[in-house]
């Protein structure tokens, strides 16, 4: 086929419907956040978690771990929430939702309860690069974990969306800070890491009764019992 | 008062005076002047010249007077030498004359005007002539329109522009192309010739041409446009003929060339100067839009520039055409020049015009889809369909013309249908089943759709599913619509099941069959006899087969029991189809009854059942007018031949005969009464309703062969009420009955021609009817 010379759209055209356009997500609005992918109608971002209700002395161990690292120069938030994050963040459109959670709940209700213990501090990043994290990794019960992901990824197959990470590493993520600090957390892991295990009550605390998994998809969250 | 004539004594007469004395009496009368003058006529001139005089001290200004009198004076000098002092005279009146016509008054305008123009004073009568119709208040004496005062200006200064130098010819003309704006044509090319004719060759064609590009008829363009190609043509024509008498130089070489050149142009911008005329006046046709890109075909730059002044003018509200389709070529013109991120930028833009209808939206985001497809860019499909099936922050109906049709496109058919197609191909089960639940939520399905859904779960081994879709869309829609939902599902029920599940499929034919109309209940009825056949009971089977011969259309119903006689022959044996033959006879029109019979007495025969066979014909002789279906008599008689002996013959032909006759009395009584009726028109006023007297032929023969018309239906026989098959003892005296009427004469076996036959007299004759004890116990089948 004969190539013509490239005819650029005009500039009326192109400054066509500009009031209309998408507006562009203010990072100032989200805490300095950036989303990982654009914002679109009918999109409905997805999480499939274990949530961790966290008793007051747990909060006061975060707080212990944040003044510590404050003293050091590395000022982190506390995140207002915990969970144990069963899958990566998808997309789902809006009309695959009831199909989707109906799909899990289904596989859901063949577990039993479990627990598992979260108490090895871990240095995390998020794939962007752009946050970084200090979690507690699970060190015992990930097994259960495994086998409800693998489930999990079947349903996310079903709709071709990203299964979990090959051999993840089950943490519950308690600080973040913008930008990737990695290298200095690290240095310090192993102070934090006696704080942990000095805590008083420690083992209890940090211990975690699993009995439903949830699923939260844009603003609406769903609940699997487990046996 | 200068040129009066010579120092002549007035002397009166004595007949002057009463004249005199009414011109005392109204020296201001016009009427009495005139009066006066003409009786003097015939007086010497200088005295009616003087009465002219005296008339014109006292009404200068009256027009009809100078005109007269100037008339006659310039009579007066007629044939005289030029030089005679005599016409110096006539000036001087003619002098005198228009320095009173100043002071007119408007009425007389228009005669001075003409009188101007016929003493070739154009200039004058220009001025004049566009005073007057400058005036709002003139009304013409003519009764003449301002426009054609203007047109009488206008002509007058076009043609005269060396003569009439007082006026702006242009501002006058340029005047009238605002006032008299469906007349723009003719005042345009009014205008250019005013300036051909004044040898401004320039500035005619520069009139030309602001015209063709202003005026916003197709009849004004047409006017401007022929009369421009009429100039340059004449202009060539006009050049090549001085340059053949005086003789070619190059200079004349070249300017030859630049007109023919300019002329070639001129034709050749006419379909876009066209076009440009169409869209001045409705800039939002789209059609001519399209038109307009297409003459400029082979030039990318004007196209791009046409589509974006058409994007930007038409008002999808006001839009003649479908708006979105300028959009999409746009779109379209850039994919084939190869530049795809700039077909999406249009397009991009095009899902943000407030287009009046939804499906206009819908167009858009499928021939965008499209165009991924083209590419191959099938993700990029699959993700626009999904925006476009997108939620919007702010629902709207689908119909609801006042939310914009962004917020409503969501509901769009369209757009589910494509995305249904591209999630089949490129997405997962899971991801098309939900598309097609959720085309169901949104109570924006077909019959189509429920059955495509039902096909795709099918293909993926979901059977119940499938199962599932079908009764949802029962649950959606009615008869008639719903009949391909219910034909699909159960013959795919039962291919699936077969008779594993045979009262759920009983449950579903009935439910099927509830409200089915006859129109569609055929088929299902045929599927469900065909189920219980084969997975259920025989006589379930054949009940089925009844239900259906009664509910099916009755054109159909013919066919219905041919298919019933013919399974229950296959299932039971052919005795068993004795009481359907029966029914059908009963109930079937003539033509298949007869047919009906014909086999069933056939069959009859075969059992070796005569005497049934015979009365089967006998019944059927009822239907058969010998005249228009003899070969039934042919039939009976053979089979008479073959099994009978002269008693049945004769039977046969008796039969024969009485039907016959019940078929000519009612013709025959009908036709001749109708002869009677058109020959006895007018003496049976009688014989009309009452208060219908005095009504013409044609009415009397009309209503008289509505009465024949109504006692004949009276009369007619009717064979299926009288006998019935054998049921009872009544039959038998009807049958009785019948042959009496029949002829008593010679017995002739060969068949008897129809004849006017009289009233029989009675004949023992020894019916012999069946004995029901024959039929056992089929009778109630």
């Amino acid at each position: 086929r004969v190539q013509f010379q490239r005819l650029p759209v005009p500039e009326s055209v192109m400054g066509m419907f500009k009031e209309l356009e998408e507006e562009l997500d203010d990072s100032v609005q989200h805490d300095g956040r950036i989303r990982s992918f654009p914002h679109q109608r009918g999109n409905w971002s997805t999480l499939v978690y274990l949530e961790y209700y966290p008793e007051v002395e747990f909060v006061e161990l975060i707080d212990l771990l944040l003044t510590h690292l404050q003293m050091h120069k590395l000022p982190m938030a506390r995140l207002a929430e915990f969970h144990i994050s069963l899958s990566q963040t998808v997309v789902l459109r809006y009309h695959w939702i009831n199909i989707f959670v109906e799909s899990l709940k289904e596989k859901m209700t063949s577990f039993d309860r479990f627990y598992c213990v979260s108490d090895k501090v871990k240095i995390y990043i998020n794939q962007e690069k752009t946050r970084t994290f200090v979690a507690l990794e699970v060190s015992a019960g990930s097994c259960y974990l495994q086998e409800i992901v693998n489930e999990v990824d079947k349903s996310m197959k079903e709709f071709d969306l990203k299964t979990y990470y090959k051999k993840p590493s089950f943490h519950i993520s308690v600080a973040w800070c913008l930008g990737d600090v990695t290298a200095e957390l690290e240095k310090h892991q192993q102070e934090l890491q006696a704080i942990v295990d000095r805590f008083e009550n420690g083992a209890r605390i940090l211990r975690m009764f699993a009995d439903q998994v949830r699923c939260k998809t844009g603003n609406k969250i769903f609940s699997f019992p487990l046996r | 008062m200068s040129g009066s004539s010579q120092k002549a004594d007035v002397t009166f007469e004595e007949d002057d005076l009463p004249y005199e004395e009414e011109i005392i009496r109204n020296p201001y009368s016009v009427k009495c002047w005139i009066r006066y003058i003409e009786y003097k006529q015939s007086a010497p001139k200088h005295v009616v010249n003087m009465i002219y005089e005296r008339a014109l001290k006292e009404l200068p200004g009256s027009y009809k007077l100078w005109y007269n009198y100037l008339k006659q004076r310039r009579k007066q000098v007629k044939g005289k030498c030029i030089t005679d002092p005599a016409f110096e005279e006539v000036n001087n009146c003619h002098e005198r004359a228009l320095v009173f016509m100043h002071k007119l008054s408007p009425e007389n305008a228009e005669e001075y005007i003409e009188y101007l123009h016929s003493i070739d004073r154009l200039d004058e009568a220009a001025v004049r002539l566009a005073a007057i119709v400058n005036d709002e208040s003139f009304v013409s004496k003519e009764g003449k329109s301002n426009y054609q005062l203007w047109h009488e200006l206008c002509r007058l200064i076009s043609t005269n522009p060396d003569k009439v130098k007082s006026l702006n010819v242009g501002a006058i003309i340029r005047g009238g192309l605002t006032r008299f704006t469906d007349q723009l044509g003719k005042l345009w090319c009014s205008l250019a010739d005013y300036y051909i004719r004044s040898g401004h060759f320039e500035k005619a064609r520069d009139v030309y041409e602001e015209a063709i590009q202003t005026v916003m008829t197709v009849r004004d363009f047409t006017q401007v446009f022929d009369s421009y190609a009429q100039f340059e043509e004449s202009m060539i024509a006009a050049k090549m003929e001085t340059t053949a008498e005086m003789g070619q130089a190059e200079e004349d070489d070249i300017d030859l060339e630049l007109r023919l050149a300019r002329f070639e142009q001129l034709i050749n911008r006419r379909p876009l100067l066209l076009n440009s005329v169409l869209l001045r006046q409705n800039p939002h046709n789209v059609h001519e839009w399209h038109k307009r890109v297409k003459l400029y075909e082979g030039k990318p730059r004007e196209i791009i520039s046409t589509y974006t002044e058409s994007v930007q003018t038409v008002d999808p509200l006001k839009a003649t055409g479908k708006p979105h389709s300028l959009w999409v070529s746009f779109a379209k013109f850039y994919e084939e020049n190869g530049q795809i991120q700039d077909a999406r930028t249009i397009f991009e833009k095009a899902t943000k015009v407030n287009f009046k209808h939804v499906d206009d939206l819908a167009g858009v985001w499928c021939e965008y889809g499209e165009m991924e497809l083209r590419h191959e860019n099938y993700d990029e499909a699959l993700r626009l369909l999904r925006r476009a099936t997108a939620v919007p922050a702010r629902k709207a109906e689908y119909f609801d013309s006042t939310e914009p049709v962004q917020n409503r496109v969501y509901k769009s058919l369209k757009v589910w249908s494509m995305l249904a197609d591209l999630e089949e191909s490129l997405g997962t089960f899971k991801s098309t089943k939900a598309v097609y639940d959720r085309i169901i939520d949104l109570r924006i399905a077909t019959p189509q759709i429920i059955i495509n859904y039902a096909m795709f779960l099918e293909e993926h081994n979901y059977f119940e599913e499938s199962f599932k879709a079908y009764e949802r869309g029962i649950a959606l829609f009615r008869w008639p619509n719903v009949y391909d939902i219910w034909n699909t599902y159960l013959t795919k029920f039962i291919d699936r099941y077969g008779g594993k599940k045979l009262e759920r499929a009983r449950d579903l034919f009935e439910q099927a069959l509830d409200r089915c109309p006859p129109k569609f209940a055929k088929t299902i009825y045929l599927l469900y006899a065909k189920l219980e056949e084969e997975y259920g009971l025989a006589r379930h089977a054949m009940a089925v087969y009844e239900r259906a011969t009664k509910a099916v259309e009755p054109l159909e119903q013919y066919e219905m029991y041919n298919i019933y006689i013919k399974r229950a022959a296959e299932i039971y044996g052919v005795t068993h189809t004795r009481g359907i033959y029966e029914r059908a006879i009963e109930v079937l029109p003539d033509e298949h009854a007869r047919d009906m019979c014909l086999r069933f007495s056939d069959m009859e025969c075969k059992l070796g059942e005569i005497d049934r066979a015979r009365s089967i014909y006998s019944y059927c002789s009822q239907l058969c007018d010998p005249r228009i279906t003899p070969s039934f008599w042919q039939m009976w008689k053979e089979f008479e031949i073959r099994h009978g002996n002269e008693d049945t013959i004769r039977e046969m032909l008796r039969i024969k005969r009485s039907v016959q006759a019940t078929y000519n009395t009612q013709v025959n009584f009908m036709s001749s009464q109708m002869l009677k009726a058109s020959t006895n028109a007018t003496g049976t006023v009688s014989d009309l309703a009452p208060g219908q007297s005095g009504m013409d032929d044609m009415k009397l023969l009309e209503q008289k062969a509505q009465q024949l018309a109504e006692e004949a239906e009276r009369e007619k026989p009717k064979p299926k009420d009288k006998i019935l098959f054998v049921r009872s003892d009544a039959s038998r005296d009807e049958l009785a009955e019948l042959t009496k009427q029949a002829n008593p004469d010679e017995i002739d076996i060969d068949d008897d021609d129809d004849e006017d036959e009289d009233e029989p007299d009675e004949v023992p004759l020894e019916q012999k009817a069946v004995p029901s004890a024959v039929f056992g116990g089929l009778k109630d089948d």
